[in-house]
């Protein structure tokens, strides 16, 4: 399956991305990765957030691969910013080593997920595709573990840390949206939650798709934060 | 004629040798039949036979023979008794009664006179003629009745003829021979034993004048006469000059249990004490020879074989014929000497015991109230000579009002014996002595006499007081031992001391003064010194001493006179030796007894254990801070091993790590588009994939654990990130920030404001156990203020952390460190039990230029004119 199949780009067009890293040779180290890759076609580089978020303005991809320790902005920052501003164009964070408070901050800015930035060539390219088709990208523990966490955030935090202006979904989501959304904040994939609920899982898709556009997320991931925080769903106490 | 005994001599008419040159035969009655039978021992017993005087007349005797046993040798003893005829026995009986009654009213020296049977005076005792100035002869033969007045006549009469019998008469008048009257009484005794008509009662007269005399006598007289008659109470005797008895009275048995037959021809002398029969010899001749009776004293030997110690009078009865012989009149006084004996032993034993005594022992006559007699010990006591003593009362002596005394008296002589108690008695100098009192009833003499045992408990009661006293010291010094060796707060230590030191020896006040870096002794702890006056310590006696103390270690003492001179201090100043140096000055302010050389050692001992305990407590803080020093040390090292951990992981992570993935994408990619041809080629690309990927990975482990940072995220998320964490514990945490979510602080401003919260939230996280968390960061006017709540235990910040580890000890540390670099200010609130709270402050450059990597970006355009 290619990336022109279904997800965002939906027509055969390669998807575009974008990289951000102030070290060159990370750049062109990831650049190498994905040269000979057919969908992805990397339209732009920057070397600090700022430029990203510029970047990101001027060519619209549909992903940023994000650095996190940036000058000027640092890689959160300018997830936020772009999702701010662009809430279309998912953002995968670069990272080093998986951390979780990492992971969860980056989540909650409005990253999808992340990928290690020594992973193998692999790795990466079905990082990057999972995204773009709206899967999971995150393993399964970490997924958890994250929207636990964000859960108890949204139940004990003072505040709900909505971004500014951000009330609710548009439109109000289906029951049927609300329970895949539910499957998805658990981390499971579209196959399990077709077996789940016994539909196809062009079907699940499609639910989750809607849900992602009503709630104005980019990916499934940033779905399911969205709707913790509007507490439209609760973390299921299993 | 062997012998014969003066009675013999009289009876018969011979004078003795006159009678010795005669035989038994010239006295004996020759017409006397009974003689032979006599002589012959056929008849014995008393016998009636008659002797022959010397003028050949015969008379009848009772005789009795002893001895001449028919063998030859033995003599024959003859004793005889006038055993008159009838008629002539009653007038022999009148003659001798009359004898007798003549003897009686001569000895005695009231005029006495006999009456015939007519009432005629047939004599008179010379004293008569004394008292009515006849002489004796001119009156013989007259009436009594013939001198009495006329007008006292009847009574005379009257008298005469009831013949009273020892009743005195009312005084009749006698006629003087110059013709006076002189006033007589009469005392009328019928000596006689038998009414007869020749009775003669003998009359006493006596001169009115003289009646206690006359009483006197008249008890005199009975004596005699029951001497005479042998009546007597104690044994009498009549014995020849040379001691042998003529007669003893029955009562001689009672004294000396020899029958009284048993003793006549013996001689008194053979019976007496061989040391005193030369004075017994003595005391017979003197009596024969004097008139009057001699008095003597002399053992005699008892019939059981005792001696007996007899009071013996001798009268002079020789010239006498009826009597012709010495009374001797015997008194035992046996029980009498063996009483008087013990008397004076266990007097003397007495003596001795009150003598030696140790108690002061004196004797009081409770009528006069003065000492009698005093002890030795009494005397020393009191610091009086016996002598003195004796001439005063015990008031003098009893330091106590006389009506106690006269109470304590009293009572004793009622209870017979008491204790008084202890009482203060006053000696000669006027000082004071405590005494313990008895007191007792003695007789002596026949007074009552009290007889006072006080014994001096002076020494006693100093000995108590001293005891009492070292005990307390005793206690008080075993509990600063106790107390000095539980505690090595010096605060407490020297508190302590000094209070100590205060109750054992009653001090005022107590000073510890140690050297300033000067060498001036400088006041640390102090007690009791508001007790002073004000500039009490700075007399120059004072300030000398302390110097001397530091100078030479030696105790110094010294007085202090107060400013209004209402009493004298004394000082005790003592060095404070803290090993082999003078630490300080122990100054001690008190009464006299300090001056005392126990109180000096007392105060000494105190010292030297309190010196050591503040040794103790110098050393011990000293290690104390030398390990806390060491803690903060490895604190700081740990500290600093981990931060130079995560440096490195930084640095790695931020460089190394990156650069290694890096190439290995690249040679990944090289290998994928640009494999080598040869084998070789692919070999060696392989290796070096092999080699980044080993790069990669122990990069990999080095910046493992890393968590992110302020640098990651901005300072903002990074808190949030961390108190986002705490909460995960379950903690109630929360946390405000005036910041926007992006907004950055300088990154030196970052670092260091999260770093301090790390530490704030992981001591929080430690320690205090808090319900709750607020953490808080804004930017206010120029500067940032990051603050920690909790509401935990809490702590004294001034107080030393005690159970800190390291970390913390060095987390408020390093804190400041930082914060102070920074110019900024960290201050940190707590009380127990109500929490603590965190503020610092840092202040913030005016611009926030980017001082990181690429400052300041020139965008230029190179056009054609510049």
């Amino acid at each position: 399956m290619g990336f022109s199949e279904g997800g965002r780009t939906g027509g055969g067009r390669p998807a575009r991305l974008v990289i951000a890293d102030d070290h060159d040779f990370v750049r062109s180290g990831i650049k190498v990765m994905l040269s000979g890759e057919a969908g992805l076609q990397i339209v732009g580089e920057a070397t600090d957030g700022q430029e990203a978020l510029e970047l990101c303005g001027r060519e619209r991809p549909d992903l940023a691969l994000m650095d996190v320790r940036m000058p000027r902005m640092d890689g959160l920052t300018a997830t936020r910013s772009i999702k701010r501003s662009f809430p279309e164009i998912s953002v995968l964070i670069l990272t080093m080593h998986e951390n979780e408070d990492y992971l969860l901050e980056a989540v909650k800015a409005g990253a999808a997920g992340y990928v290690l930035k020594d992973a193998p060539q692999q790795e990466l390219v079905t990082a990057i595709r999972k995204v773009l088709e709206g899967e999971v990208t995150l393993n399964r523990r970490l997924a958890t573990g994250l929207l636990r966490r964000l859960a108890n955030d949204a139940r004990g935090a003072a505040a709900p840390r909505t971004e500014a202006g951000r009330s609710g979904p548009a439109q109000p989501l289906t029951a049927r949206e609300l329970e895949v959304l539910e499957h998805v904040a658990l981390g499971q994939t579209n196959r399990e939650i077709a077996q789940e609920f016994v539909i196809s899982v062009g079907t699940v898709k499609n639910h989750v798709e809607h849900v992602i556009a009503k709630l104005e997320a980019s990916d499934r991931t940033q779905a399911a934060v969205r709707a913790l925080e509007l507490r439209l769903i609760d973390f299921p106490r299993s | 004629m062997l012998d014969a005994n003066a009675s013999a001599c009289v009876l018969l008419g011979y004078e003795r040798d006159e009678l010795m040159e005669r035989g038994l035969n010239h006295v004996t009655d020759p017409t006397d039949e009974r003689w032979e039978v006599a002589l012959s021992g056929q008849e014995r017993g008393e016998l009636d036979l008659r002797l022959r005087r010397s003028d050949g007349s015969v008379f009848a005797a009772w005789v009795v023979l002893t001895g001449g046993a028919e063998n030859d040798g033995d003599p024959l003893g003859v004793v005889f008794r006038e055993r008159p005829l009838e008629a002539e026995a009653e007038q022999r009986e009148q003659d001798a009664a009359a004898r007798v009654c003549r003897v009686l009213v001569d000895t005695v020296p009231d005029p006495g006179v006999l009456y015939g049977a007519d009432n005629t005076l047939s004599h008179l005792s010379p004293s008569v003629g004394q008292v009515l100035g006849y002489d004796p002869e001119e009156l013989l033969g007259i009436s009594a009745l013939d001198l009495v007045h006329p007008e006292d006549l009847a009574s005379a009469a009257h008298e005469a003829r009831a013949a009273a019998s020892g009743k005195s008469s009312s005084p009749l008048r006698y006629r003087h021979k110059d013709g006076s009257w002189v006033h007589l009484e009469k005392v009328t005794s019928n000596l006689l034993p038998h009414d007869s008509n020749a009775e003669g009662p003998v009359v006493d007269s006596r001169d009115f004048a003289e009646r206690e005399r006359a009483e006197d006598a008249l008890r005199q007289t009975r004596d005699r006469y029951r001497a005479l008659v042998g009546d007597s109470l104690g044994a009498m005797a009549m014995v020849e000059p040379d001691g042998a008895v003529v007669y003893a009275s029955p009562a001689f048995e009672g004294v000396l249990g020899y029958a009284s037959e048993e003793l006549i021809e013996k001689n008194v002398l053979d019976y007496v004490h061989p040391e005193e029969e030369q004075r017994a010899r003595e005391t017979f001749v003197e009596a024969s020879r004097s008139g009057g009776p001699v008095a003597s004293e002399f053992r005699m030997r008892h019939a059981d074989g005792s001696w007996r110690h007899l009071r013996v009078r001798v009268s002079n009865y020789l010239d006498d014929p009826s009597v012709g012989a010495l009374i001797v009149d015997l008194n035992d006084v046996t029980k009498q000497k063996k009483a008087e004996e013990a008397l004076r032993q266990s007097e003397g034993r007495y003596r001795a015991v009150v003598e030696q005594a140790n108690e002061g022992i004196y004797l009081v006559d409770v009528q006069t109230m003065s000492i009698l007699e005093a002890n030795a010990a009494l005397c020393d006591t009191l610091g009086y000579t016996a002598d003195e003593l004796r001439r005063l009362k015990p008031y003098d002596i009893v330091a106590h009002e006389p009506e106690s005394v006269d109470r304590n008296v009293r009572r004793t002589l009622e209870e017979k014996r008491s204790h008084i108690g202890e009482q203060k008695y006053r000696r000669k100098d006027g000082s004071l002595a405590d005494v313990d009192v008895y007191a007792g009833v003695v007789s002596h003499a026949d007074r009552a006499v009290l007889s006072v045992v006080a014994q001096d408990v002076s020494g006693r009661k100093r000995t108590e007081e001293n005891l009492r006293r070292s005990l307390g010291v005793l206690l008080a010094l075993r509990e600063a031992g106790q107390i000095l060796g539980s505690t090595l707060e010096t605060e407490e230590i020297v508190t302590r001391l000094l209070t100590i030191m205060r109750g054992v020896s009653g001090l005022t006040a107590a000073v510890i003064s140690v050297e300033d870096e000067f060498g001036q002794p400088k006041i640390w702890r102090e007690v009791g010194l508001e007790g002073l006056w004000r500039k009490a310590r700075y007399a120059s006696h004072a300030e000398e001493a302390r110097r001397a103390v530091l100078d030479a270690g030696e105790h110094q003492l010294f007085r202090l006179q107060s400013p209004e001179g209402s009493g004298q201090l004394v000082g005790l100043c003592l060095p404070l030796r803290m090993k082999d140096r003078i630490a300080g000055v122990l100054e001690a302010y008190g009464p006299e007894s300090l001056a005392g050389d126990d109180a000096v050692d007392i105060l000494r001992s105190l010292a030297a254990q309190a010196a050591s305990a503040l040794e103790n407590a110098r050393l011990y803080g000293e290690l104390a801070e030398r390990e806390r020093r060491l803690a903060d040390l490895i604190g700081q090292l740990f500290t600093a091993q981990e931060e130079e951990r995560r440096r490195v992981a930084y640095e790695v992570h931020d460089g190394l790590a990156q650069v290694a993935a890096a190439a290995h994408q690249h040679l990944q990619g090289f290998a994928r588009f640009h494999p080598p041809d040869s084998e070789d080629g692919q070999a060696l690309l392989s290796q070096a994939l092999e080699l980044v990927q080993r790069t990669v990975g122990e990069a990999r482990r080095v910046i493992a654990n890393l968590r992110p940072t302020a640098d990651d995220f901005g300072l903002g998320t990074a808190l949030r990130i961390e108190t986002d964490r705490l909460r995960e514990e379950g903690y109630r945490i929360d946390y405000e920030s005036n910041l926007d979510e992006d907004e950055r602080l300088p990154v030196a401003v970052e670092t260091a404001l999260f770093r301090i919260a790390q530490e704030a939230l992981t001591n929080v996280r430690r320690h205090a156990g808090s319900p709750r968390v607020h953490v808080t960061l804004d930017r206010l006017e120029g500067r940032a203020r990051l603050g920690i709540r909790d509401w935990g235990r809490g702590f004294d910040p001034a107080a030393p952390r005690v159970g800190d580890g390291p970390g913390e000890r060095v987390g408020l540390n390093s804190m400041q460190e930082r914060v102070a670099l920074l110019g900024g200010s960290f201050l940190v609130k707590s009380r127990p039990g109500l929490g603590a709270l965190v503020t610092v402050e840092v202040p913030l450059p005016a611009e926030e230029p980017d001082k990181d990597e690429g400052s300041g970006l020139l965008i230029a355009e190179l056009g054609e004119d510049s």
